[in-house]
């Protein structure tokens, strides 16, 4: 029990640490501009350009750079030259048994809108979109609909169909504008975060506090457990992994979890870490799953299935024959620059062919490619 | 902790701290217990369990109207293909890419292509059948497994190849005459026939004629057989042809002489409508092969008029005034429920190693199938002309699987 009241304490202090009182001077703040149309800058916080917020978030750890938010620092300094219009805060979950985007919204809604107004005003954007999930309770987002309603910021709600949390897919749903996969949203006059970034930004923004923790959400599908907390930065997988086990695990259990495998990310994405990777600023979602069995691959039966299940509309069997002869004509023919790495084709291979795997070795490979062209122009 | 949800289990790692959020529901996927995320489960052998399971409707269908030589002719047939596999695999090991669901699946097929009476001795049926008519059906089995090697994931479908193979060295032995009478559906003795030594007047037909007494079925000449008569303008006038025949309502549930599995047509559409419904088979190959289809067979030139010195092909026959539109669409009807079209629309035109793999090269596909279906069916057989027209458009998949390309949504082509 001393332990529960220590973690209740703790989060007490956690969500103590920014006041309803603060949180409404701040978003009144940022909702009032003074009469020349730039904001207030008499208070907290202060908009001194976004040269200065982009140093000053790099020295505070304030970053991101996941599959539902990508590089924050580095669209920030792509916006400095081209101008951004809108500004969209992605709460979509890629996992429906992880809803991390959900949690943080439910519980500091405002602060999340907070944080992506303050990017607004930052970037000089137009208009704000707060993109949520249809159909889930509306008791999630009431916070946040009474601070966007103050801050003018647009709530859309969308059927979160994996994978449209991926930026270049939910961008052309939300403004059809087409973001090539790996490109920052940025170069289409967009910049994107999600809740964990909104938050950070408005902490730092109003309090000038670090970004000393993230957010993690972990399912351990050993225990058939769930599990959101809140992580110092650096903390080894390792310890994540051992911390959630329970307290009478029996070393034959914690054998199996030492054993099993980490993916970061959605499932289906396949990102597996390393037992000596440490949570940063990339995925803040976690599988602990069983070490799988070798699958053995059947020859293609050109189902199509990859194709017709395929958000991006690419040819994954195509790529995947493009792997096998290494050859990038054809890889660029069944639209390789499309591919979001989402997985859905590999899930769906009655085969069970690697063909996620293949168009990685694919992108790898032109990756080389184009570097060896440049340093060809470079000593030409 | 026992007030606390089961999916906020504390964490006991230090420097962390549990987020006290209640949301108003836990998501379904929570109580999630498979332990394997990563695939979908469907497999290979379930993927051909799909396709079989759709099969499934005029596999009964034959069953009921052409008894237990139908079944085992299904079940031989599959046996020999399986043994044949097995027979591989010990011999020199060559068997081992060979998936057992896959080739009896497609066993399953050529047994529905075939006529059931080929489970019997040749000298009862005919005077001109062998005795030994029965042995064909192992062999069949066993040069499924031989072309389905041979051919693998080629743009030929093994099954339509061993029945093309089959079909020159069978010859007559093809052609399909009994069918079981209505009180004896399944239990009866396919060639156990009032006569078999010509056809019967069918009057009103299957469905409304007396039953026999004294026999388990019936000999009669296919409606295929009698189509083929008129647009290879051998026999009969155009009023007199669609008046000759059975009515349309047997040719839907079946009640004609026949293969196994391509006589009864609703069975086959259920079928197909099933696998359409689970997503293994696309709708737009069926659909544009059955609708070119028809209105080829309203376009293409027909014999309007045949006499003894001269035979008089007409496009368009439906303006004629001695054809008129419904006759002309009753026509395309026939031609449509007689053969075995339907079968190839829904079961064989939409495997996956033969039809393209856009949408696009599909729609093609299709419409191309469709024409060639009713040119086939009107000029060379009504019984085995769209499988000939299968085997031509087939190959041209991989030229269209080149030509068609879908374009990414993401990046602009």
């Amino acid at each position: 029990m001393n332990g529960a009241s220590d973690k209740q304490s703790a989060a007490s202090d956690a969500s103590a640490a920014i006041s309803t009182a603060d949180l409404d001077n701040f978003i009144a703040l940022l909702a009032k501009p003074t009469r020349d149309g730039k904001a207030n800058i008499g208070q907290v916080p202060t908009f001194e350009g976004l040269e200065t917020w982009i140093e000053r978030l790099g020295v505070a750890g304030v970053r991101a750079d996941r599959a539902g938010s990508p590089d924050l620092l580095g669209q920030l300094k792509q916006a400095t030259g081209q101008a951004v219009d809108t500004v969209v805060c992605n709460l979509l979950d890629d996992d429906p048994g992880l809803r991390l985007n959900s949690v943080l919204a439910a519980r500091w809604g405002a602060v999340v809108v907070a944080g992506a107004q303050f990017l607004t005003r930052l970037t000089e954007a137009r208009r704000l979109f707060i993109v949520v999930e249809t159909g889930s309770p509306s008791g999630w987002w009431s916070d946040m609909i009474s601070a966007s309603g103050r801050v003018g910021a647009r709530m859309l709600a969308l059927a979160n169909d994996y994978p449209l949390a991926n930026p270049s897919l939910l961008l052309h749903a939300l403004l059809g504008r087409r973001l090539r996969p790996g490109n920052l949203p940025t170069q289409q006059r967009v910049l994107m975060i999600d809740a964990a970034t909104a938050i950070a930004v408005g902490r730092i923004a109003a309090h000038r506090q670090a970004m000393s923790h993230v957010p993690l959400a972990v399912r351990d599908h050993l225990c058939q457990s769930t599990h959101y907390l809140l992580v110092p930065l650096g903390t080894p997988v390792r310890d994540v992994v051992d911390g959630l086990a329970p307290p009478d695990t029996p070393p034959s259990a914690l054998t199996l979890r030492h054993a099993g495998l980490v993916f970061m990310g959605h499932i289906l994405r396949d990102n597996i870490a390393s037992s000596h990777a440490v949570i940063g600023h990339g995925e803040l979602t976690m599988h602990l799953l069983p070490n799988r069995t070798t699958m053995l691959a059947d020859p293609c039966i050109r189902c199509h299935w990859c194709a017709e299940s395929c958000p991006a509309r690419v040819q994954p069997a195509g790529l995947l024959d493009a792997a096998q002869s290494n050859d990038l004509t054809m890889a660029r023919r069944y639209a390789l620059d499309g591919c979001i790495e989402c997985g859905v084709c590999s899930y769906v291979c009655p085969s069970k062919l690697p063909l996620l795997a293949g168009i990685r070795v694919l992108r790898r490979l032109a990756g080389s490619v184009d570097k060896s062209l440049e340093r060809t122009a470079a000593r030409s | 902790m026992s007030s606390l949800p089961p999916y906020h289990l504390a964490p006991a790692m230090p420097g962390s701290i549990a987020v006290p959020v209640q949301l108003s529901h836990v998501p379904a996927a929570l109580g999630s217990v498979r332990p394997f995320l990563t695939h979908s489960g469907i497999t290979v052998g379930r993927y051909c369990l799909l396709h079989a399971a759709g099969i499934m409707l005029p596999v009964t269908a034959g069953l009921l109207l052409y008894g237990w030589r139908a079944l085992g002719l299904i079940v031989i047939l599959c046996a020999s293909a399986v043994l044949t596999v097995l027979l591989l695999r010990i011999i020199n090991g060559q068997g081992r890419n060979l998936r057992l669901p896959h080739v009896m699946h497609m066993a399953t097929i050529l047994s529905l292509m075939l006529p059931a009476h080929l489970l019997a001795d040749g000298r009862n049926l005919s005077s001109i059948l062998p005795a030994s008519l029965w042995a064909t059906i192992p062999a069949a089995g066993v040069l499924l497994v031989l072309l389905i090697r041979f051919l693998g994931s080629s743009c030929i479908h093994p099954a339509l190849a061993a029945y093309m193979c089959l079909l020159p060295a069978l010859g007559p032995c093809m052609v399909p005459h009994w069918i079981l009478q209505r009180n004896h559906l399944f239990s009866g003795d396919l060639v156990n026939a009032k006569t078999t030594t010509g056809p019967v007047e069918i009057g009103d037909g299957w469905v409304h004629m007396p039953v026999a007494a004294g026999s388990d079925s019936l000999c009669m000449e296919a409606v295929s057989e009698r189509l083929w008569l008129y647009s290879g303008h051998l026999d009969k006038s155009w009023s007199s042809l669609v008046n000759s025949l059975t009515p349309l309502e047997d040719l839907i549930i079946g009640g004609q002489p026949g293969p196994i599995g391509t006589t009864s047509a609703i069975a086959v559409i259920i079928g197909g409508l099933f696998l359409i419904y689970r997503g293994v088979i696309d709708y737009r190959i069926p659909l544009l092969i059955i609708l070119t289809a028809m209105a080829s067979f309203l376009i293409l030139p027909v014999p309007v008029g045949i006499s003894t010195t001269k035979v008089q092909w007409t496009w368009l026959a439906m303006h004629r005034a001695a054809v008129g539109p419904a006759l002309a669409l009753t026509f395309s009807d026939y031609e449509i429920l007689a053969g075995p079209m339907l079968f190839t629309a829904f079961f064989l035109a939409t495997a996956s190693a033969i039809r393209p793999m856009t949408r696009r090269g599909r729609v093609i596909y299709a419409v191309l199938l469709g024409i060639l279906v009713a040119i086939c069916q009107l000029y060379l057989s009504v019984a085995y002309g769209p499988y000939l027209a299968l085997l031509a458009v087939g190959l041209l998949t991989p030229l269209m699987d080149r030509t068609f390309r879908t374009h990414s949504l993401l990046v602009a082509s």
